[in-house]
């Protein structure tokens, strides 16, 4: 962040200023008319340059979109990276990750709501952002796996934990807003502490205290749960 | 949901168009929806372009239809939490674990609900108002649990926020053939969004400490 505010106005950094410009300005035209329905004309209409000044920022709305699908992986990294150096234990890089990831988020894709749109990544694009996706589910999968082995989470399915975290992060981006009631930092903090800590008002039942034979469902679902994450890794 | 168990009511026109619809979920969800075009669908389906015609007019009502099953859905929770004798986190748990249960069972692989933007714009129109007041009455009922104290003090909004995007993301992963049924992806992700995931609130250290609720009093 600091480099944009520290700027020093080099012909590249001019250059990188405008695309970002063009950026922020699909984003929101994206969001509140949806990405099909706004066109690179629109984009240029909006920003009051031609279509032919556009493109030398973008090559077309598909890479925009591959863009923001990027910045939202590269966000999502950072606070992988951030919580596995910063010495909590699990449930203390959960909550984290989650805080870091909204507040950068918020920050650098408020509004822009359409990282939701992976479908309409050209294939090639789609396959880099599944498999990065993929890669940091594996990292928080982990994560949870630690919280659980440290007694900081309570005996969750690692995989589903994930799952439910990062399907509400994923939709921040289409509900937040810049100049909402919230700030970035706020709805970071307030959906960290709801995730980790539930909604309900009743202390968790704490599963380790549970008698050492689970019933057999129980136990066949955690062997199958065990069996495929082993295929996973 | 009387009319959809009852299927002899539905005449044969339905049943296929149903099945059409299910499969091409699966297909756009293999191959992403703006890959697939209803050609690879008929494919799929091994029918004629010609057929398909006649149960979809084309991609865009397709996903209009899945949108929408997903709205019925969320409605037939909402009522079978209301007539629930519980408190708010009970009505609220019921809601939750019905929407889930249900999305996984009928919208299996339709991973394609995320996709919005792809609507025309009035059925986005129609779409997104849809969802407007899905998420009032879940504002509403998650009012009521704080207020009988059953819910932590928590923003309603926030909360409604964070658990429809774990809700609406669950046909972007969830399959059919995959290691959990659909009602334990339902009681497990009911249990995680309503008891969360720490064993206790000590047990997550921080680095610095912080009291978020504080921050929201209006």
């Amino acid at each position: 962040m600091a480099r944009w505010n520290n700027s020093t106005q080099t012909d590249e950094e001019v250059n990188r200023l405008k695309r970002e410009a063009v950026l922020r300005e699909s984003g929101r035209l994206f969001s509140r008319h949806g990405y099909h329905n706004t066109s690179l004309e629109n984009i240029a209409a909006a920003l009051g340059v031609s279509k032919a000044t556009l493109y030398n920022y973008v090559r077309d709305k598909q890479e925009i979109l591959f863009t923001f699908h990027n910045m939202a992986m590269s966000i999502g990294e950072r606070a992988a990276d951030a919580a596995e150096q910063s010495g909590l234990n699990g449930a203390g890089k959960i909550k984290f990750s989650i805080a870091t990831y909204i507040a950068d988020v918020s920050a650098e894709l408020g509004g822009y709501g359409v990282i939701a749109e992976i479908g309409a990544l050209r294939p090639a694009d789609r396959k880099i952002v599944v498999d990065r996706r993929h890669k940091l589910d594996r990292r928080f999968i982990r994560m949870v796996e630690e919280g659980i082995a440290d007694g900081s989470l309570r005996s969750v399915d690692p995989g589903m934990a994930v799952f439910t975290f990062l399907g509400a992060l994923q939709l921040v981006p289409n509900w937040f807003s810049p100049d909402g009631r919230l700030t970035g930092r706020e709805v970071a903090e307030a959906t960290a502490d709801i995730l980790v800590y539930g909604m309900a008002v009743q202390v968790p039942v704490d599963m380790s205290a549970a008698p050492d034979q689970p019933s057999d469902s129980l136990l066949t679902v955690h062997k199958r749960a065990k069996k495929s994450l082993k295929a996973r890794k | 949901m009387a009319r959809w168990k009852n299927a002899s009511h539905l005449n044969e026109f339905q049943l296929k168009r149903d099945t059409v619809l299910r499969e091409s979920g699966r297909i756009f969800n293999r191959e992403g929806f703006h890959n697939t075009s209803l050609d690879d669908v008929a494919n799929h389906l091994d029918v004629s372009k010609a057929t398909l015609y006649n149960y979809v007019k084309d991609k865009q009502e397709m996903l209009f239809e899945f949108h929408k099953m997903a709205l019925i859905i969320g409605d037939e929770a909402m009522e079978t939490a209301r007539k629930v004798e519980a408190n708010g986190a009970g009505k609220l748990r019921v809601a939750i674990r019905e929407y889930i249960a249900m999305v996984t069972e009928r919208l299996g692989g339709y991973g394609v609900i995320a996709e919005l933007g792809a609507l025309k714009p009035l059925d986005r129109q129609e779409i997104i108002a849809g969802r407007e007041r899905f998420d009032k009455r879940f504002v509403a009922l998650l009012a009521i649990g704080v207020k009988d104290g059953s819910l932590r003090p928590i923003d309603p909004k926030m909360a409604v926020f964070a658990f429809m995007g774990a809700l609406q993301t669950i046909p972007n992963w969830f399959s059919p053939n995959g290691r959990l049924s659909g009602a334990e992806v339902a009681e497990r992700m009911t249990d995680l969004l309503m008891n969360g995931m720490a064993t206790t609130p000590a047990s997550v250290s921080s680095a610095q400490r912080s009291n978020p609720l504080s921050t929201l009093k209006a």
